[in-house]
């Protein structure tokens, strides 16, 4: 079982890695995932805030 | 014909970095810039980023475009955005060694100088069940299973801390200071390369504070014209003390408002004693008495002895007079310079001089007004905006690499003054609705408000109005940026944008701002 590592992933500025498994005896892949590396917590920034800055901030993502 | 492996190809793409969608005669071109050995370095981090500076830069054509820039003029040795390569192939290309992104690299193995490119903030914070500092953002892999990553705060400090490390971009507001990433209520503890305070390995200057204005509480009184103060300010536990001095004038407070002034009766005030000559002040009429005397002119050679005050009718009428005193004292307070990293906030000591009774307090520290660089903040030229304007990212960098990798002069908030950020937005174009004469022709008021709230009531604004957006929460009085003037979209070299924000009257939000988000206020709401 061979495993693939892709990070960073490029034209997602960096914050992004995939992993692959591969079956060594059938070539197929057996498993796969994908991790993004960055959180901002936009969610938690937004609490408490007038309603009409919503949009100008989550614009930002 | 030069063959090359496609091993080599994908190295020269991650070298340059150039693959804005390269043809084959653009490759040759990165080929030329791989033989040009003074181009500069430059390696560009992302860190807590949404990518619109980048995307931002891309758009630029005033003063040369971004492919100019990226294959021609710069070695762009890592851009994860428009870099070809991934994976392996970064990790561990071009100059092999530990199979990362950071070690691998030239400018550790070899001490070529290069310029470091910051996007997006700097979490600093360690989340729960993480062992590391700013592990809420991570690139790169160091050993290539994936068990060993580099976070972006570990990336930043050990590029910054280079000797051959010329200097510090932060493009956007979020590396500058922090940004949305850093408004109120983050987790991540997302801050500004040159604010990350000991997080970033203490030599970068931490998030200062300086003495913003200092308040007079008492005036006190008998003080002489003459005397020389010491204003003591301590406390707060600064590196750079604050420092101010006292200005001493007169101030009239009336004990009794008497009565019976009006247009026809109009109040003199006349100032004898004191040892002094040439004071004068004018009487303000309310509901028949006298509300306040101001003191005009502060004549001179008043040494503290006791001042007399009348303020008689201009009738002669002699009843109903109001009375006050004339006390000489300490007027105003005025900071020198606002010293550094005032952690509270200091106490004020007025001393020396005939009189007594004089008092002051400092009403507010200024955030992040550090006056002076050290250590790695001495490198950082924050581009703030969100995004910034792609002239302002070109124009810094072309001024380093014009003036052979000299650093722009800067403003306070370390920001290039000559490349966007030397004047408010409502003066930098000016602003078209700062007076607007068809708006006044139709019956409205459009004036700026002069930054007095008091003053709005008297402007009855609503959005139809082709006046002033700042009751609209627009923010471009407080905001240093030249959007107004320079304005965005340009499609031809050295010539202006096509329009901006406020130009499509939608308010300013204060974008390049180290307030920014949260202190600029609402972004909808009169600040």
């Amino acid at each position: 079982m061979a495993t693939i590592t892709i990070d960073p992933v490029n034209r997602i500025e960096g914050h992004l890695k995939v992993e692959m498994t591969v079956n060594d005896l059938s070539g197929l892949v057996s498993g796969a995932k994908c991790t993004g590396n960055l959180f901002r917590g936009f969610e938690m920034i937004m609490n408490k805030r007038d309603p009409r800055d919503a949009p100008v901030i989550v614009q930002r993502i | 014909m030069v063959r090359i492996t496609r091993r080599d190809f994908l190295k020269y793409c991650s070298i340059a970095a150039g693959a804005l969608g390269l043809s084959a005669s653009t490759m040759m071109k990165v080929e030329k810039v791989l033989a040009n050995t003074a181009a500069p370095t430059v390696v560009w981090i992302s860190g807590a980023a949404c990518t619109g500076c980048t995307m931002s830069l891309l758009n630029s054509v005033f003063y040369t475009t971004v492919d100019d820039v990226l294959l021609n003029r710069i070695n762009l040795a890592y851009l994860d955005t428009a870099m070809a390569t991934a994976g392996a192939y970064v990790n561990g290309f071009p100059y092999g060694g530990a199979n990362s992104i950071t070690e691998s690299h030239k400018v550790f193995t070899e001490g070529k100088p290069f310029v470091l490119v910051v996007e997006g903030a700097i979490p600093t914070a360690r989340p729960a069940g993480s062992l590391i500092d700013g592990d809420y953002c991570r690139i790169g892999d160091l050993t290539g299973d994936g068990s060993n990553t580099e976070t972006v705060l570990g990336n930043v400090k050990k590029f910054a801390a280079l000797d051959n490390c010329l200097a510090v971009l932060s493009v956007g507001t979020c590396s500058s200071f922090g940004g949305i990433p850093g408004a109120q209520g983050n987790v991540t503890g997302a801050k500004g390369v040159a604010f990350s305070g000991t997080a970033m390995g203490g030599a970068i200057v931490s998030n200062g504070s300086a003495v913003n204005s200092i308040i007079v509480k008492n005036s006190g009184s008998g003080y002489s014209y003459a005397d020389s103060l010491t204003v003591a300010i301590t406390g707060g536990y600064p590196s750079t003390n604050a420092t101010a001095s006292a200005t001493i004038g007169m101030k009239i407070t009336v004990t009794a408002a008497g009565s019976g002034y009006d247009t026809a009766n109009l109040p003199i005030v006349t100032i004898s004693g004191g040892g002094g000559t040439g004071a004068t002040a004018s009487a303000t009429i309310r509901n028949g008495g006298i509300a306040s005397v101001e003191v005009t002119n502060q004549g001179t050679g008043y040494n503290g002895s006791a001042i007399t005050v009348a303020i008689t009718k201009s009738s002669g009428d002699l009843t109903g007079a109001a009375t006050a005193v004339a006390t000489t004292g300490v007027t105003r307070v005025n900071v020198g310079i606002g010293g550094a990293d005032y952690k509270s906030i200091p106490d004020v000591t007025i001393s020396g001089g005939t009189g007594t009774g004089a008092t002051a307090y400092v009403a507010s520290l200024l955030k992040g007004a550090v006056k002076t660089r050290t250590g790695l903040a001495a490198k950082v030229i924050n581009i703030s905006g969100c995004p910034p304007h792609p002239d302002w990212i070109v124009g810094t960098i072309a001024h380093i690499l014009d003036t052979h990798l000299t650093l722009p002069a800067v403003n306070t908030n370390y920001q290039p003054v000559d490349y966007g950020y030397k004047e408010y937005q409502c003066n930098a174009g000016p602003c078209p609705w700062r007076y607007n004469n068809a708006a006044a022709k139709d019956g409205y008021n459009p004036r700026y408000p002069e930054g007095d709230s008091k003053d709005l009531g008297k402007y009855k604004w609503t959005r139809d109005d082709l006046g002033c957006l700042g009751i609209l929460g627009c923010k471009g009085r407080k905001t240093k940026a030249d959007c107004s003037r320079r304005r965005w979209n340009s499609d031809e070299a050295l010539t202006y944008g096509v329009n901006w924000c406020v130009g499509s009257r939608a308010g300013c939000h204060g974008c390049t701002e180290p307030a920014f988000p949260d202190k600029v206020g609402k972004f909808f709401t009169f600040v």
